[in-house]
């Protein structure tokens, strides 16, 4: 097994960064997503460690050595794509065995290596169909097994799962795991869905707009976001600017006006996150950490700090919760909110915000914008 | 190899939209071959039965016959292999090129269509005759002392046949290059295939269908070719089609001209067949 270490890697295409001094490291053994939207550079980034695009800054280095001089077919690398890429002309069992042949491997050996990658990624017995004969999840296990069975020192996924139907996808989620830990193969995992990096991950490399925008564990990342922009990819419903106010209240909180002072929260925190300038942040919460219960008209101090009042605008029922969408006075947009009670659309209701729940998020810097990437 | 294709789609093809066509075909095509058959079988003498089949053996039994037979086999086999050979490297340096270059190539290639059998017979002939261009080149390189005839002969009619025929191939090669995933070729990199590799394992059975669709048309046309051997290869090369012409407007002999036109169609399904079955069994795989 090997690290796969990423420092200061660039790549233009004609007139944009598709990726702009990108680094990160995988360690060895690890299971790491590269998180992101469409464009942002996620496929581009997996091209240059796989060798097919040349960078044009920076440097690659798998198990310590650089690897900007090796072509491709001499980096042992394993690689799964989007469409599987599978030889349409090949029989699985030849598809499989590919890799193994180039390497000048026995035929017998062949032969059981390619039984054993066959059923490490649980394909049953088809080896002499071609691609086109198999549905989208068995193709999908023949490039898993295509690509593993040369026992590659890296592991290469760029949306294995995205061509899947819901079900299969959350299937093989279960599947890639297992076999990422039964061969302990260093894994880099390209996906745009949260809940595919969260699950699978030993560590997530948020991207955005060809740059890193943060890197951190799933837990980690899920708990407290790098910054607003990291923090609305994982799904943080409700971010508002806001600013700090001098001093820690007595209860350890921190009071944060919210749209210059329409609103004012108090947030547990000691102090704003590091590097932002003139103690300007983002404040963050999920919408499920909101409680929403009627409101009774009256002012009622029992409720402690962060309850606001608002009427509901929309709600969607999503089975397991209504989320609601409701308009509060101070703020520059509505809150996202779920709850398991019903409220019909122009209810006044009353939310809380746990000072706890609220997170003080780094604003993204403003030089991470398109234009920068020309 | 598209056999399968079609049928695939043919049900949802309403048949309505192709008969107009399909009627033409059987008009245009059914009735002269069975014309051709008539004639060509027709008994030579009054009390002869129907059908005679002296006259088509009669192509094989004559030496001019035998030869032509011979000729255009093995000038359409020649011109086959060079187009393929030649136009491989050239469809794959298209398919390679941006798409502004790849526009301007592919007009480049398409061009010998644009100028009259005439006058790419008349320029070829400029150019391979014993003063021309060629034998001059040949010459400075010091290939040979005296000039060589190129013209009027079997080598005019395999360069004339090759220069016409050669946007078959390369037009053919092109669509099933640019169709390539180039995904497919990295995935074969990443497996530890070298360039070289990839392309005898991956490139060339992509390119398959195109290759076999290239060498039929080639070959069936190189076959039936007239206006580029009549005007190239001289009176003393004559080949199937050629000396059907001959048959027919010298010595007005319609009988022999359509015995000569049942030797090229007997000939042409032979070549479709074998090629059929070659195709099937080469691309059981593509589906
Ligand atoms: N071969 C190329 N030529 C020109 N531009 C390219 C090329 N490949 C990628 N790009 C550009 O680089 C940027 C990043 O592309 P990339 O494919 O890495 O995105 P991605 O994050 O994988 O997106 P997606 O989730 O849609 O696959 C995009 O703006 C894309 O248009
Ligand atoms: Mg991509």
């Amino acid at each position: 097994m090997s690290d796969v270490e990423v420092s200061g890697v660039s790549k233009r295409y004609d007139d944009l960064w598709a990726v702009k001094r990108v680094s990160f490291t995988a360690p060895a053994g690890s299971f790491t997503s590269l998180l992101g939207p469409s464009g942002c550079g996620k496929t581009t980034t997996l091209r240059l460690i796989a060798g097919f695009a040349a960078l044009d800054e920076g440097e690659v280095r798998i198990g310590g050595k650089p690897v900007d001089d090796l072509p491709p077919w001499r980096r042992n690398l394993g690689v799964v794509f989007q469409n599987y890429a599978l030889f349409p002309f090949m029989t699985v069992f030849d598809n499989v065995a590919f890799g193994l042949r180039r390497r000048k491997v026995s035929r017998s050996e062949t032969a059981s290596r390619v039984a054993e990658a066959i059923d490490l990624v649980g394909l049953p017995d088809l080896a002499q169909r071609y691609p086109r004969q198999l549905s989208g999840g068995q193709q999908q296990r023949v490039a898993l097994a295509r690509a593993l069975v040369v026992r590659p020192d890296v592991l290469l996924l760029d949306e294995p799962l995205s061509n899947l139907d819901a079900k299969l996808r959350a299937e093989m989620r279960f599947e890639l795991k297992r076999i990422q830990r039964e061969t302990g193969v260093t894994s880099i995992f390209v996906t745009h869905d949260q809940e595919e990096a969260l699950t699978l991950s030993d560590q997530i490399v948020v991207m955005n707009l060809g740059t890193v925008a943060g890197a951190a564990p799933p837990k980690a990342i899920w708990e407290q976001p790098e910054s607003a922009y990291v923090a609305d990819f994982l799904g943080v419903e409700n971010l508002f600017p806001g600013t700090v106010g001098d001093g820690a209240a007595d209860d350890g909180t921190v009071a944060v006006s919210v749209d210059d002072g329409a609103a004012v929260l108090h947030v547990a925190a000691d102090r704003p996150p590091d590097g932002t300038p003139d103690r300007a942040v983002v404040l963050g919460i999920r919408s499920e950490e909101i409680a929403v219960r009627r409101s009774d008209g009256a002012d009622n101090a029992s409720d402690g700090p962060n309850a606001l009042d608002g009427t509901v605008r929309e709600f969607t029922y999503i089975g397991s919760a209504v989320v609601y969408q409701v308009d509060c006075p101070g703020l520059p947009a509505p809150l996202i909110a779920t709850a398991q009670e019903e409220f019909p659309v122009g209810a006044r209701v009353r939310l809380h915000l746990p000072p706890g729940a609220i997170k003080l998020l780094r604003p993204d810097a403003p030089a991470e914008g398109p234009e920068d990437r020309q | 190899m598209t056999a399968g294709r079609a049928r695939g789609s043919g049900g949802r093809f309403p048949a309505s939209l192709a008969t107009p066509v399909l009627l033409a075909f059987a008009v245009f095509i059914v009735a002269p071959c069975i014309m051709l058959l008539v004639k060509g079988l027709e008994p030579t003498a009054e009390t002869g039965e129907w059908p005679d089949f002296t006259n088509v053996l009669g192509v094989f039994d004559s030496k001019v016959g035998q030869q032509a037979l011979n000729r255009t086999i093995r000038i359409s086999l020649i011109v086959t292999v060079i187009c393929l050979l030649a136009g491989y490297p050239v469809a794959l340096f298209i398919a390679r090129c941006g798409p502004r270059w790849r526009g301007l190539l592919l007009a480049v290639v398409i061009f010998p269509f644009l100028i009259s059998a005439v006058v790419r017979a008349f320029g070829w002939t400029v150019l391979l005759g014993d003063s021309g261009l060629a034998n001059k080149g040949l010459i400075a390189l010091g290939l040979i002392d005296r000039p060589i005839t190129l013209v009027q002969n079997e080598i005019g009619i395999i360069v004339g046949e090759t220069h016409l025929l050669m946007p078959y191939m390369i037009l053919s090669l092109l669509a099933v290059l640019q169709r390539i995933d180039p995904n497919l070729k990295h995935a074969a990199e990443s497996l530890g295939a070298s360039p070289v590799s990839v392309f005898w394992r991956i490139v060339i059975p992509l390119t398959l269908p195109g290759l076999l669709t290239g060498t039929l048309l080639v070959f069936s046309l190189a076959m039936t070719a007239f206006a580029t051997p009549f005007l190239l290869g001289g009176g003393r090369t004559p080949i199937l089609t050629t000396l059907l012409y001959d048959y027919a407007f010298t010595l007005f002999d319609w009988r022999l001209a359509a015995s000569i036109g049942i030797v090229l169609l007997i000939l042409g399904i032979l070549f479709v067949t074998v090629h059929r079955f070659v195709s099937s069994r080469g691309m059981r795989s593509y589906g």
